[in-house]
């Protein structure tokens, strides 16, 4: 029973840990996708002219974990901005990218391309960095859960 | 269908102010003064109970309500419209011209941007169906050439819309070059339209690719669309076309050769947009006069 007991608080610990490390990996995802988003409106916006609403729900479409954020800033467009949601970014990261969705459509090809230049620059750092934090935190954290448990069993006993 | 344009375009309390009024000509708003539409009933303010003829009631158009109507028009989308702002309008849809009016930037002496917009033009399109029958027994005595002359807002647009019509329907192929998307409304049929395209490219493509006996267009602008107007002549194509201008003595002015259209129609506002003036000939003699 106690054994049991001892297996459950472990990998209940353990999970945890998981969790926490898994917002790494998606917060690297996440930047991913913005860099995929970044390309991929420098060819609808700058080279195909496609208006603004229908090339980001079109991503959006594409891109899964952005596509809430995305239609909602569409929505936005039509009635009235509202509060955007956050697809899991640190608040500064996404801050970013909602200036960055903002100044889109505002000026013409040649200035919305430098503006996506410049985005795709700073965003790849930023996922380099997310790449960084993930390598040195998300195995330490599902470790630390795991031995955060073994303590507390240790404790128990 | 216009209606749903304009919803799209403007603030929610300055369409439900519109809306009351069916003929609207044009909507006009300039940084800080009262908006004004004009309409066949003549010149209406705007304010929060609908259109006034106090001015002091007026609704002020706002950086705001400029910007905003600006990039609904457009559709948030500056970039997917940037030859028709260096040109300084927008073509909403619907055949709805929206003039913008602010500081331009230039480059090599040639606007490549406008900012900080001071004014805006709403001009809503309307279709008067027979306008142009006076018009008939010209066309059918075998002229081919005809411009339509006006000082702004005097119908030319309209009368060529209906004159596109009446050829259509006697039976000829007429291609219609509507450079603005503000001349071919839908519903519009047995047109050949090529829309947002030059004076240059329309000419040159439409005469080559669709062999129409007439070509219409708006807006001459003198010396630099002659080449256009003697290559449709050279084909055998005639054309129908309108120009701003206040009367036959200023088409010299603007450097139209003579002898080359052979009737003029001449519009006015005096008696309401659309007054016919009267039909000239080639040597400025009156054919017909409005009874």
């Amino acid at each position: 029973m106690i054994v049991l007991l001892c297996a459950c608080i472990v990998a209940c610990t353990t999970y945890c840990g998981y969790a926490v490390s898994r917002t790494y990996f998606r917060r690297e995802e996440i930047l991913g996708e913005i860099l995929r988003l970044i390309v991929r409106l420098k060819d609808d916006l700058c080279f195909f002219r496609e208006r603004l609403p229908a090339a980001l729900l079109r991503a959006g479409e594409e891109l899964g974990t952005l596509s809430d954020l995305l239609g909602a800033f569409v929505a936005g467009l039509e009635g009235g901005e509202k509060p955007l949601p956050n697809p899991g970014l640190k608040e500064e990261e996404f801050r970013r990218l909602c200036e960055l969705l903002r100044a889109l459509g505002k000026s013409d090809a040649g200035r919305t391309g430098e503006i996506l230049a410049r985005a795709e620059e700073e965003f790849s750092r930023l996922r380099q960095e997310a790449e960084r934090e993930r390598r040195k935190f998300a195995a330490m954290y599902v470790k630390l859960g795991f031995t955060a448990g073994l303590l507390i069993c240790i404790v128990l006993l | 269908m216009k209606e749903s344009v304009l919803k799209k375009i403007l603030p929610p309390a300055l369409h439900a102010c519109l809306q009351a009024e069916e003929k609207i000509f044009e909507i006009r708003l300039r940084l800080n003064c009262p908006i004004f539409a004009e309409t066949a009933q003549g010149r209406y303010f705007c304010s929060p109970v609908g259109l006034t003829l106090n001015r002091g009631q007026a609704v002020r158009a706002s950086r705001e309500v400029l910007d905003g109507i600006f990039l609904r028009a457009c559709d948030h989308s500056v970039h997917a419209y940037e030859h028709q702002i260096r040109e300084g309008f927008l073509s909403v849809g619907e055949g709805i011209r929206l003039g913008l009016c602010g500081e331009c930037v230039t480059e090599r002496g040639r606007v490549t941007a406008l900012k900080n917009l001071n004014a805006l033009l709403i001009r809503l399109p309307h279709e008067v169906r027979g306008c142009a029958s006076f018009l008939t027994e010209t066309f059918r005595s075998g002229v081919t050439k005809l411009l339509i002359l006006s000082p702004p807002g005097g119908g030319k647009t309209t009368l060529l819309r209906d004159v596109a019509r009446l050829l259509s329907g006697e039976g000829k192929n007429v291609l219609l070059l509507d450079e603005r998307g503000e001349l071919c409304l839908p519903g519009t049929q047995d047109l050949d339209v090529l829309k947002n395209c030059s004076k240059r490219e329309g000419f040159l493509m439409g005469i080559r690719a669709m062999a129409p006996d007439f070509v219409l267009c708006d807006e001459l602008r003198g010396e630099e669309d002659l080449p256009f107007l003697k290559e449709a002549e050279a084909a055998g194509v005639g054309v129908v076309a309108t120009v701003h201008a206040g009367g036959l003595s200023d088409l010299k002015k603007k450097g139209f050769p003579a002898g080359y259209f052979e009737r003029f129609a001449v519009l006015s506002s005096a008696r309401g947009r659309g007054t016919v003036e009267g039909l000239f000939d080639a040597g400025s003699r009156l054919v017909y006069a409005l009874q």
